[in-house]
This record gives structure tokens, C-alpha cells and sequence, in this order.
């Protein structure tokens, strides 16, 4: 009992709640409401007052207001009376066409008095015309109707057009009367508007205007008439075909005569069919181009098209086998491949083209092929052809082909491997490594950098040390890179050429390893290449300063600035040199005067003019005043006066930022020193930005 | 003395009598082998006509106004980068293959270009032999009139460009690419290709920088001649 009298309690408390909220709810909708019509009042007002040229700021405003509008349609009604308001007031007829853009979709009946008025103005014309299209109702058909007679010229045809948007029955007669109208205009435009309403009547009045007229006006009617039939088509498919079969027996242009024969294989597939292939036998007929397309249409036997397509010119046999590939009508596959050979560069892409539709694996060794004896989009889509076909059957064909007699074939085939993404194929691409031709062993190691895991690793290591020349090395060092950065623990990235090192049998391949490891970027490495700074063969002391200078981070900064400091080699020394700039600019840790100092210093240490060159490309990416007080410095050497003022131009915009007064002062300063025209132009424009 | 001065002045008739057949039979050999014929440059399919004017780059090169004169090589000169091993800074190209770059086609057509990361890059070709080079043609890109910015074309033995690097062209006009500041012309792609004269340069590498474009910050390369012959 005592629990029943909570209940009823707890449901009355929720009730009143809803209630209370609900009443919220509507005085703040009321409030809304309130808001939005005094902001369309506001707006109204202001766009009234709109002629052509003035600013569109109210304009906008308006459009903003009525989207307010849209949402609430019991306002519909108050602002409707608004805008005729203003559309029977002295506005112009640029504020009028404005209300008009936005009356349409709330627009009733009261609104039809003021816009038939409008509609025999020549300037309000069309914009009352397109309010009246959406008004609904047959208030809105009674009053286009009454002008119908009343105008003329283009306000008349605007009148046709709207009573064909609105499919007015009661329009039907007035417009079978304009149709024979002096105006060639107006009688094109009520036979479009017929054929629009679609109905049996309006068929049969076309029909019989048909029979009568002639040329322009048949041809009109004709068309007209097609649109009927394709209203027609689901329910009265008979009465449909016989309008297509007349339209397409008579006089009438190629594109009317296309619509026909479309409209006849859609109701009889069978007689369109055979229409088609008269069609195609006839020799110079205009049609032929136009009607190929219609077989994609078609569901019945292709072999007929396949027969006709030898008699064909060239153009046609193109666009035949095209439609019948898209349809993947096997048999034209023959026709198709021969066509690949053709001397007509866009008859062989479209063949390629087609043989994405209907190759199988039986055509890999034939697309390998292709892929490797032409160029451009040929390849590409031959290419495309290989990479797309789905099914083991292809992926095994294409394994096949790694033992094709031809290189180039095998190549293509290595290529595809890896744009399918064939993981399962590692093992063959492993053995092609060891192939006889060059081509297809780097194609090779470019498709194991991408398909191989680390467990390869080790393997393809055994097997790069043996390279025979440098392109390959350098193949292999990118593969090994490639593959070792898959490894996710970074000190495990390097375990497998770290084993290898101490049975190296030639120095190529340590240079490799060494530079392999470079890009790898572990730490694990960096000890093990800082030893071979003191190898006894220069060339692989170069590997492993060549190692350290492209290393991810600038970890080996150091080292590299000690062997700038310490060697006497030419080449070991410049490569050092650009490896410790490389090491300053990518430093996240040191503050830009430090960098600056690094690069002072490193300066000191450059013995060549091209290697100072190297520096002062690093010093200018540096933003402090050190830097760019070195750089006016350096003007006074003749040998690196460019370099410096490339340099002070590069300084000087990022330290303007930081500090725009010391900068100014010394670009002031350099502009009434210098005697280079072109130097002091482009020091005035970053004085001029800076401004 | 006297039969010591008819020795002398027969001796010299004698001399000069075969060194003078001498010249005259070796003259035509040496001519022969200066012999200056046309180069082979086969030039792809305009892809516009004229050179826009509106590209907002200082130092631009003034359109010709007609085809690029004949260029001249010894005979036997040919393109000897055709196929051979080429590395670039950009391992994975964002469209296309480093192969694309010396295959042989250079028309503009899609499939025929490769396209670089953005800012600097450049791409060395390893000719695998010292050749004496004597033109390089360069085509970035012709199918829409661009220039391509911080062009640098240079020549060495050295597969590192440290040592004995002759520097053809360089429109570096920032030092941006470290390798000093260069005062040649920016030029507009055009499908007749850039040709730089290298005057017989030796070399077995050939490295060419660049820095983006006036319409991306990316690079390409649809075909790179070098015409050559091998050094004897």
C-alpha cells in the first residue's frame, strides 16, 4: 500500500516535471518564433530597399534570416503576407526578383494574384514564373492558364514551360493548339512541354502532329514523342515500341534515331538486336559509331557483334570490342590481343583497357610482355593489367614466369610479385637474386625491401655479399635498410649484418654493410662504425664516415667533427665536414647561437673554398645574430662574396622575427654599403616586409 | 766542314721530304677524328605552345623564339646514359621508377615521368665507364610550362662528387644546395629539354640537383641524355 502511494506520488512529481519542461520548451520556441520574425522584418525591410550594384551585406543577412524561416512553417503564412507586401509595393525589380528567390517553398494561393500581375512584366517575368511552379494547387494552373493566350514571345514559353513542370492536365488542349504556332519558338516549346506531361492523351496529339508536320518541327515532335515512350516503357512496353520503331523509321537525325533503336532493344531485345547488326553491316552508315555503345544493353548472344567486328573500320572495331569486353564476353579476346600490336597508339591503349576486363591467368606471360616491350601508359596499363587480376591461377602463372627464358619477361614478372602483394612468393624472388641477368636480380631486391620480413634478413645478407657490381650494392643496401627497420626492437635491427661482418671476403661489401647500417641507425652500430674510421683501406673509412653523416639522429656529431679535425684526406675530410653540418641542422637539442658556434668552428676546419661554400649553406638556415654577423663578414672575401650575400638574405627575414630593430638597423646599414644593384633590391624587399 | 754542311742540307731535304708526306698522309686522320656531326636527339610531342610569360621567377631565361640550333659532337657520340644504374636522394618515388628516368622516352605523357619528394634531391647516373661527355639533355617535365628551381648539373669520376666534380650549370642562386652560389639562368621546360654543353668533360658520373618547381615543391624527371663517346 505504502509502496503504491510512492508509485503514484513518483509519477505525479514526473508528470508535473514533463509539463513544466514542456511549457519551457514552447515559450522558448514561442520566443524563438517572435525573434526570427522580427529579424525578417529587419532584413526584409532592408533588401527592399536592394538595387543592382549595392552591397550584398543584407542580402546575405536575408538568406541567413529564411533559413530560420524554412524551419518553422507555422510562420509560413505571416511571412508570406510580408514579402507580397513588398512584391506590391514601388521596389525595384532587383529587391523583387531577391523575395521571389526565397518566396517558392512557402509561397500559397494568396501569393498567385500579385505574381500573375508580375508575370506580363518582362524583368519579374521568370522570377514569378518559378514562384508559381511551386505553388500548389490548381489556383496556380487557373491563372497560367489565363495568361497563356495573354502573352507572347519568351514570357509565353516561360507560361508552356511551367505548365510542363507542373504536369497540369487542364493545359493539355491550349498547348495542342501551339503546337502549329507561327512562332517556331513557342511551337517547339508546347511540343516539349506534351511530350513532358507524358500522358495518353498528349502521346496521341503528338502522334498525330507527327504524321503532319515536317523537318524542324517533326523533328521536334519526334522527340517529344521518345520522351513519351519512355514514360511509357514499364506499363504499355508495346504501345512504347511502336512510337521507338516509327521515330526510328522516320526522317529523322542520327541522335533521334539512336534514342529509338535504345528504346526498341529495351522493350524488344531480340528485333533491336537484329536492327543492330543491319546496322553494323551497312557499310558507311553515320550510325555505326553511335549505336556500338547500345550492345552494353543487351542481354542475349554476342556472337553475332564478334562475327561483324572484322568488317568494321578501325574506330569501330575499338569501340565494339571495347563494349564487349566491359560485358566480359570472353571470345573477343583474341581480337583484343591482336589489337595490342596495332600501329594505332589509342587502339592499342584501348585494347589494354579492354583486357582489364577479360584477362585471366592464361594471358600473364602475354601482359609480361607487353609490360616489357613498350612505354608510357602502355606499360603502365599493361602493368596495371598484371596487378589487378585476381585468382591463385594468376598468382601462380606469374610465379612461373620468374622462369621465363626472357629477362625482360622475368622482370615483369618479379615487378608484379610485388605490386600484388604476393608475400607467399618471397622464396622464388629470394632465388632470383641469383638470376643471370642484372635487371631482373635489382628488380629483385626492390621487391624484398618491400614483401620480405626480418626473417629473410639474415639471407639476403649471404646473398648481397656476393654482388658483382655497384648497382646492385646499392640495390641490396636499400633492401637490407628496408627490411631491418621491419625489425620493431632497434638494437635487434642490426644483429644479422653485425654476424656477418667477420667473414667478409671483399671490402665492397663491408662498404655496403657499413652504409647499410648508417641508415639503419642503431645505436648497437655506432661503436662498431666508429671503428672502421680506422680502417686500413680508405675506402671503407669512407663508408663508415659516409655511415655516420646520413645517421637518423645526430648521435654521431662528435665523431664526425673529430675526423674533420684529425684527417688529412681530401675526401674524408669534405664528407666529415658535410656529415657535422648535416649533424648541427638536424640537432633538436642545441639553441641556434650554439649551432652557430658549431658552425663557426667547423668553418675554421674547411680547407677548401668549396667546403667553406658547405658551410655557409649550413650557417644560412641558422637564425642568430652570430650567424648573420658572420655572413656580413664574409663579404669582404671576393671568393665567397655571393655565398655570403645569399646567406645574409636568408638570415635575415627568420631573424627579423626575433629581432626586427637589430635587424633593420643592419639591413639599413648593408643597403647604402653595397654596390650590387640586385643585392640591395632584394635587401629593400625584406626591409619592406619587415615593415 | 764543307761535307758536314752538304750533310746537313741534304739530310734536312731528306727530313723534310717525309715529314711533309708524313702530315699529308696523318692530316686527314686527325681531321677525320675531329669531325663534328649533328648529335641523335629525338624530340617528344609539344605538349603547349609558346612560353607563358607570368612565372614569377628572377633570373628567367628569355625564350629562344625558334628550334635549338643543331648541336655539334665528335663523331660516335651517342647517348650513353641510356639503361644505366641511377641512385637519387628520394629512394621511393611518389610516382613512376627511378628507371624512368633514363629509359629512353620522353614524352610527357602519363607513365612517362618520375616524380621526386618535395625540396632538395638530386640523382646520380653511373655511366660505368669514363666517357668524354659532350652534351646532357634534361627533360624535368614538358607537359606544362614550369621552372624548376636549383638546377645544378655536374660531372666527376668520383662517385662521392668530392674530387675532380666540374660543375656544367648551376642556378643555385641561394647557396641553398651547398654547392656555392650559381649564376646561369632559370629556364622554362619546354619539350625540347634543357641542353647543357659539356665540352668533352671526363667523367663515369653524372649528378643532377634540384629544388622543387614554380608549380610544387616536387621533382621530376621524365628523360636524361648524355651524349658521349669512351675516353681512348
Amino acid at each position: 500500500m505504502q509502496n503504491r502511494i510512492l508509485n503514484s506520488i513518483k509519477h505525479t512529481v514526473s508528470y508535473g516535471l514533463f509539463l513544466v519542461l514542456l511549457f519551457f520548451c514552447m515559450q522558448s520556441m514561442a520566443e524563438d518564433t517572435d525573434k526570427i520574425i522580427e529579424d525578417f522584418k529587419v532584413s526584409l525591410e532592408k533588401v527592399s530597399q536592394y538595387d543592382y550594384g549595392e552591397s550584398h551585406y543584407w542580402l546575405d543577412e536575408f538568406q541567413k534570416t529564411m533559413a530560420g524561416v524554412y524551419n518553422n512553417s507555422q510562420i509560413y503564412g505571416e511571412i508570406e503576407s510580408l514579402m507580397i507586401e513588398v512584391l506590391n509595393s514601388d521596389a525595384s525589380p532587383a529587391a523583387k526578383q531577391m523575395i521571389c528567390n526565397y518566396l517558392g517553398p512557402i509561397a500559397s494561393g494568396k501569393s498567385v494574384s500579385i505574381l500573375k500581375d508580375m508575370v506580363m512584366d518582362v524583368d519579374l517575368s521568370s522570377s514569378a514564373l518559378s514562384v508559381l511552379q511551386q505553388i500548389p494547387g490548381q489556383v496556380a494552373d487557373k491563372a497560367l492558364l489565363e495568361l497563356l493566350p495573354l502573352a507572347d514571345g519568351k514570357v509565353q514559353q516561360g507560361i508552356i514551360n511551367v505548365l510542363a513542370k507542373r504536369k497540369s492536365p487542364e493545359a493539355v488542349d491550349p498547348l495542342e493548339e501551339l503546337i502549329f504556332d507561327e512562332d517556331p519558338h513557342v511551337s517547339s516549346t508546347a511540343v516539349y512541354a506534351l511530350g513532358q506531361i507524358g500522358t495518353e492523351t498528349t502521346c496521341s496529339m503528338l502522334a498525330k502532329a507527327f504524321e503532319k508536320s515536317e523537318s524542324r518541327l517533326k523533328w521536334d515532335i519526334a522527340e517529344a514523342w521518345l520522351i513519351c515512350a519512355d514514360k511509357m516503357q514499364r506499363n504499355k512496353t508495346k504501345e512504347a515500341f511502336q512510337i521507338y520503331v516509327k521515330v526510328y523509321e522516320a526522317e529523322v537525325p542520327a541522335s533521334l534515331q539512336y534514342s529509338a533503336l535504345r528504346g526498341i532493344i529495351q522493350c524488344d531485345p531480340t528485333y533491336g538486336q537484329s536492327q543492330l547488326n543491319q546496322l553494323l553491316k551497312s557499310e558507311g552508315n553515320e550510325m555505326q559509331t553511335l549505336v556500338i555503345p547500345l550492345i552494353y544493353h543487351l542481354d542475349i548472344d554476342l556472337s553475332e557483334f564478334l562475327a561483324i567486328l572484322p568488317q568494321l573500320d578501325e574506330y569501330q572495331q575499338m569501340q565494339l570490342f571495347t563494349v564487349l569486353a566491359e560485358k566480359h564476353y570472353l571470345p573477343v579476346k583474341d581480337h583484343v590481343k591482336e589489337a595490342v600490336a596495332h600501329e594505332n597508339p589509342d587502339i592499342r591503349l584501348a585494347a589494354l583497357m579492354a583486357l582489364r576486363n577479360i584477362a585471366s591467368a592464361e594471358d600473364v606471360e602475354f601482359l609480361a610482355e607487353v609490360a616489357a616491350n613498350t612505354r608510357g601508359r602502355e606499360r603502365d596499363m599493361a602493368r596495371e593489367c598484371l596487378a589487378i587480376m585476381k585468382g591463385v591461377e594468376v598468382d601462380q602463372k606469374i610465379m612461373e614466369g620468374l622462369k621465363n627464358e626472357d629477362p625482360l619477361i622475368r622482370q615483369e614478372c618479379v615487378r608484379s610479385i610485388g605490386e600484388r602483394n604476393m608475400k607467399e612468393a618471397v622464396s622464388p624472388v629470394m632465388e632470383a637474386l641469383g638470376d643471370t641477368d642484372r635487371r631482373v636480380r635489382l628488380e629483385s631486391y626492390k621487391v624484398l625491401g618491400k614483401l620480405a620480413g626480418p626473417e629473410t634478413l639474415r639471407e639476403i645478407i649471404d646473398i648481397s655479399v656476393d654482388a658483382t657490381n655497384s648497382a646492385e650494392r646499392n640495390e641490396a643496401e636499400r633492401t637490407i635498410t628496408s627490411i631491418a627497420l621491419k625489425i620493431p626492437d632497434e638494437d635487434e635491427r642490426v644483429v644479422d649484418i653485425l654476424a656477418v661482418l667477420p667473414n667478409l671476403k671483399d671490402d665492397a661489401s663491408l662498404e655496403m654493410l657499413i652504409e647499410s647500417m648508417g641508415n639503419i641507425g642503431s645505436g648497437t652500430a655506432l661503436p662498431i662504425i666508429e671503428g672502421y674510421l680506422n680502417h686500413e683501406n680508405p675506402d671503407i673509412q669512407i663508408s663508415a664516415i659516409k655511415a655516420l653523416s646520413v645517421w637518423p639522429d645526430s648521435d654521431p656529431m662528435n665523431v664526425l667533427k673529430q675526423v674533420v679535425e684529425s684527417t688529412d684526406d681530401v675526401k674524408a675530410h669534405n664528407l666529415a665536414l658535410q656529415g657535422y653540418i648535416r649533424m648541427i641542422q638536424i640537432n633538436e637539442k642545441m639553441t641556434e647561437d650554439q649551432k652557430f658556434k658549431a658552425c663557426e668552428y667547423a668553418f675554421g676546419l674547411a680547407s677548401t673554398l668549396d667546403e667553406k661554400k658547405i658551410v655557409i649553406s649550413g650557417l644560412s638556415e641558422i637564425t642568430s645574430i652570430g650567424a648573420f654577423e658572420m655572413a656580413v663578414g664574409l663579404l669582404q672575401d671576393p671568393e665567397l662574396q655571393s655565398e655570403a650575400k645569399a646567406a645574409i638574405s636568408n638570415i635575415a627575414g627568420p631573424l627579423g622575427r626575433i629581432h626586427p630593430e637589430y635587424t633593420k638597423t643592419e639591413l639599413r646599414l648593408l643597403i647604402d654599403k653595397t654596390d650590387d644593384p640586385k643585392f640591395k633590391m632584394r635587401l629593400e624587399e625584406i626591409l619592406k616586409w619587415m615593415n | 766542314m764543307k761535307l758536314i754542311s752538304h750533310m746537313h742540307k741534304y739530310l734536312g731535304r731528306f727530313i723534310n721530304w717525309m715529314i711533309l708526306p708524313g702530315i699529308l698522309v696523318v692530316l686527314p686522320v686527325l681531321l677525320k677524328a675531329q669531325e663534328l656531326v649533328p648529335i641523335e636527339v629525338r624530340l617528344p610531342y609539344p605538349m603547349f605552345v609558346g612560353t607563358p610569360q607570368d612565372f614569377d621567377v628572377p633570373n628567367l631565361e628569355s625564350p629562344l623564339g625558334s628550334a635549338r640550333p643543331t648541336f655539334l659532337a665528335p663523331v660516335g657520340t651517342k647517348n650513353i646514359a641510356l639503361g644505366k644504374f641511377v641512385e637519387s636522394t628520394d629512394s621511393e618515388p611518389i610516382v613512376g621508377e627511378i628507371e624512368l628516368v633514363n629509359d629512353g622516352d620522353n614524352e610527357a605523357y602519363d607513365g612517362s615521368f618520375v616524380e621526386f619528394g618535395p625540396g632538395r634531391q638530386y640523382i646520380t647516373i653511373d655511366l660505368e665507364d669514363t666517357y668524354e661527355i659532350y652534351a646532357i639533355l634534361i627533360w624535368h617535365f614538358h607537359k606544362k610550362a614550369r621552372v624548376y628551381k636549383d638546377v645544378i648539373v655536374q660531372i666527376s669520376d668520383d662517385p662521392d662528387f668530392v674530387i675532380g666534380v666540374e660543375t656544367l650549370f648551376n642556378n643555385d642562386h641561394d647557396n641553398s644546395s651547398g654547392q656555392g652560389v650559381g649564376n646561369d639562368l632559370h629556364y622554362v621546360e619546354t619539350h625540347e629539354g634543357k641542353l647543357f654543353d659539356c665540352r668533352g668533360v671526363h667523367g663515369q658520373y653524372v649528378r643532377l640537383y634540384s629544388n622543387g618547381n614554380t608549380s610544387n615543391d616536387l621533382n621530376h624527371y621524365i628523360e636524361v641524355e648524355v651524349h658521349g663517346i669512351p675516353v681512348k
